[in-house]
């Protein structure tokens, strides 16, 4: 596992990109969403993706996952360029994203939800689940005990067997992100995860993400309003206005130029 | 995985899960309470549907219940599987008919996975429009061509001895055996399957098929799984209608009457539920019976048969509405409900903290 490695810009060393959007052009039916986005971010890095609404922030995110596909531009994981980016390749090249109004499974129990995640690293066959072979059995125990442990580091391991949808938003919103972290991701894609939050369910969520950082290295990019928060968790600002990248830099750099606080953070006088 | 130094106290054991007690329980009890009581009608009129269209249920379920993939052309499936099962047994030397109702399945299977192709484009109502060809395509092929029926005029094939091993099973009892062996089978089989990443993978396509995208799960290859394997069960169910429960079999008896009795099995029984498929089929086939034993004890002793039909048409109607209105999870949370409020009168389980609301 790469160290935790927040400094180093090397920009120029593809071995250090975790994924990267090169020149990256979007429009749905004349409506210009993005305009030669560029973006390169590094492992290990947090990045706050900030702007105002319409800004093309999720849309930046469903491009960067595969979601949508860019009339311009391509996108890079691990510094290979990727030409036909699909959902389940990027989730295979590690990159895992969460979804602002919640992609969890709300027929599964929270145990389930994250063994699903998890199981994206499967090897053995559905032939052998069928049977309840030994290498099945063996598997299965292993995800159990990988998915349990997702959950008890964002202390959900009370709810494992609770059916999603009878949780309230804010633990949904954690379960989302266990089951994230089940999927051993090299990089985290995290549309709102604190939205609809109470501060002590923030304050969880943050820690959650910034250990995923420094345990295990992951590279966090992360769209978020709450810029108290954003500043205190992001190594580095990324602001989008109207599908334009109009600052890229340290947290307290880009939150006192002028043109951010005019578009996004309002005028103050 | 390094994690945080949290107070993991956590079992790591596999934590018990209902199904695996009840289902052997449920499977010995199946397999001695019958034959402790046997009589020919229990066994030819009650059981043998029973388990027939419990597996049809199950085979639906798989699609619909847990893969999300609505389907009207279940009985299409059964029709495929019992013809396959008799030409296999017909004409292929040395497929003896267990060989060859495992043979019908996987030809169901492969038609299931032809008429599942349009589901890798549309999903809800257009997809029933799929599925419903094949319901209507299907009898339509059997029937127009005297080679399925082996040239018979009227459509109609007899089904040939059932014996097994070398034992004469072509008495109510042995049927019931028969179909019993093979319905025990495929519910363990399916339950493994349910309780797998594969399983996990259908209801994460049924509940939100874009998340299921974004945590690498092939949409199209789990939806065709869920059509092969749903279509394999149906196939064998089939079989069995025609081999071990009538003894006959005609392309119109699996029209598209069937294919709503099957759906109704798993609407009252409930969805995305193995439990549910059994109480749901026992239903379907006991309230007829129960009608009549009811109305002929109000009425007299014989009741207008054609009266009778309409009267179990209306009571369905109602109860289908009533499921879904009052109970759509079916019979299966009935008992559930039942079953928990018991146990917990005695002490056995406590009531769970946070049920679904």
């Amino acid at each position: 596992m790469a160290a935790p490695q927040t400094l180093a810009p090397q920009r120029d060393d593809p071995s250090c990109s975790a994924i990267a959007l090169h020149d990256i052009s979007l429009s749905f039916g004349g409506l210009d969403v993005l305009r030669d986005v560029s973006l390169d971010v590094r492992r290990g890095e947090i990045v706050g993706l900030i702007g105002p609404n319409g800004a093309g922030k999720s849309s930046l995110l469903n491009v960067m996952s595969g979601f949508y596909r860019a009339d311009r531009g391509g996108v890079s994981i691990d510094g290979t360029r990727l030409d036909r980016l699909r959902p389940q390749r990027v989730a295979r090249a590690g990159v895992v994203r969460t979804f602002q109004n919640l992609g969890l499974f709300a027929g599964m129990t929270v145990l389930d939800n994250v063994l699903t995640g998890h199981a994206l690293h499967g090897k053995v066959g559905w032939p052998h689940y069928l049977l309840r072979t030994r290498a099945a059995r063996t598997e299965d125990r292993r995800n159990r005990e990988a998915a349990l442990d997702a959950l008890a580091s964002l202390d959900l391991q009370d709810h494992a067997d609770t059916l999603v949808s009878a949780l309230p938003y804010g633990v949904q919103k954690r379960v989302e992100l266990a089951r994230a972290k089940a999927m051993t991701p090299q990089t985290l894609l995290l549309d709102e995860p604190l939205a609809g939050m109470n501060p002590d369910e923030k304050h969880e969520m943050v820690s959650a993400i910034r250990s995923a950082r420094d345990i295990r290295g992951t590279t966090v990019v992360l769209i978020e309003h709450d810029i108290g928060v954003v500043l205190t968790l992001a190594d580095r600002l990324v602001v989008l206005d109207r599908g334009r990248v109009i600052a890229d830099g340290p947290p307290t750099t880009v939150a006192a130029d002028s043109a951010v606080i005019a578009a996004y953070l309002g005028t103050r006088h | 995985m390094a994690s945080l130094p949290a107070p993991i106290s956590v079992a790591p054991s596999e934590p018990p899960r209902a199904g695996a007690i009840v289902l052997p329980v449920a499977i010995v009890a199946a397999a001695i309470v019958p034959f402790a009581i046997g009589s020919d009608y229990l066994f030819g009129a009650v059981l043998v549907p029973i388990l027939i269209l419990s597996l049809a249920g199950l085979g639906l379920n798989v699609l619909t219940g847990y893969a999300g993939q609505l389907s009207l052309g279940s009985a299409a499936f059964m029709a495929i599987g019992a013809f396959a099962t008799y030409n296999i047994h017909l004409r292929v030397p040395g497929f003896s008919l267990l060989p060859a109702i495992v043979a019908g399945g996987f030809v169901a299977a492969a038609f299931g996975v032809l008429f599942g192709l349009p589901s890798l484009r549309v999903k809800g109502f257009y997809l029933i429009a799929s599925t419903l060809a094949a319901q209507f395509f299907v009898p339509w092929l059997l029937s127009q061509y005297g080679w399925f029926t082996n040239g018979s005029a009227s459509g109609v094939i007899t089904a040939p001895p059932l014996t097994l091993a070398g034992f004469d099973l072509d008495n109510p009892a042995g049927r019931y055996a028969y179909t019993l062996g093979i319905v025990a089978v495929l519910t363990v089989l399916v339950r493994n399957l349910i309780d797998s990443p594969t399983g996990r993978a259908w209801m994460a396509v049924r509940d939100m098929d874009l998340a299921a995208a974004a945590l690498g799960i092939p949409l199209g290859r789990a939806k065709l799984l869920a059509f092969a394997v749903s279509s394999f069960l149906l196939g064998i169910a089939g079989s069995l209608w025609a081999f071990t429960y009538l003894g006959t079999v005609e392309p119109a008896g699996f029209d598209l009457d069937r294919s709503f009795q099957i759906l109704f099995v798993i609407i009252l029984g409930g969805l995305g539920s193995i439990r549910g498929n059994f109480l749901g089929a026992a239903f379907v086939v006991l309230l007829p019976v129960a009608l009549s034993v009811i109305g002929g004890a109000i009425v007299g002793s014989t009741l207008d048969p054609a009266l009778l039909e309409n009267a179990q048409k209306i009571v369905f109607g109602a109860l289908i509405i009533f499921f879904l209105v009052a109970e759509p999870d079916g019979l299966t949370k009935l008992l559930g409900h039942a079953l928990r409020t018991r146990s917990s009168w005695i002490g056995l389980t406590k009531p769970r903290q946070l049920e679904q609301p």
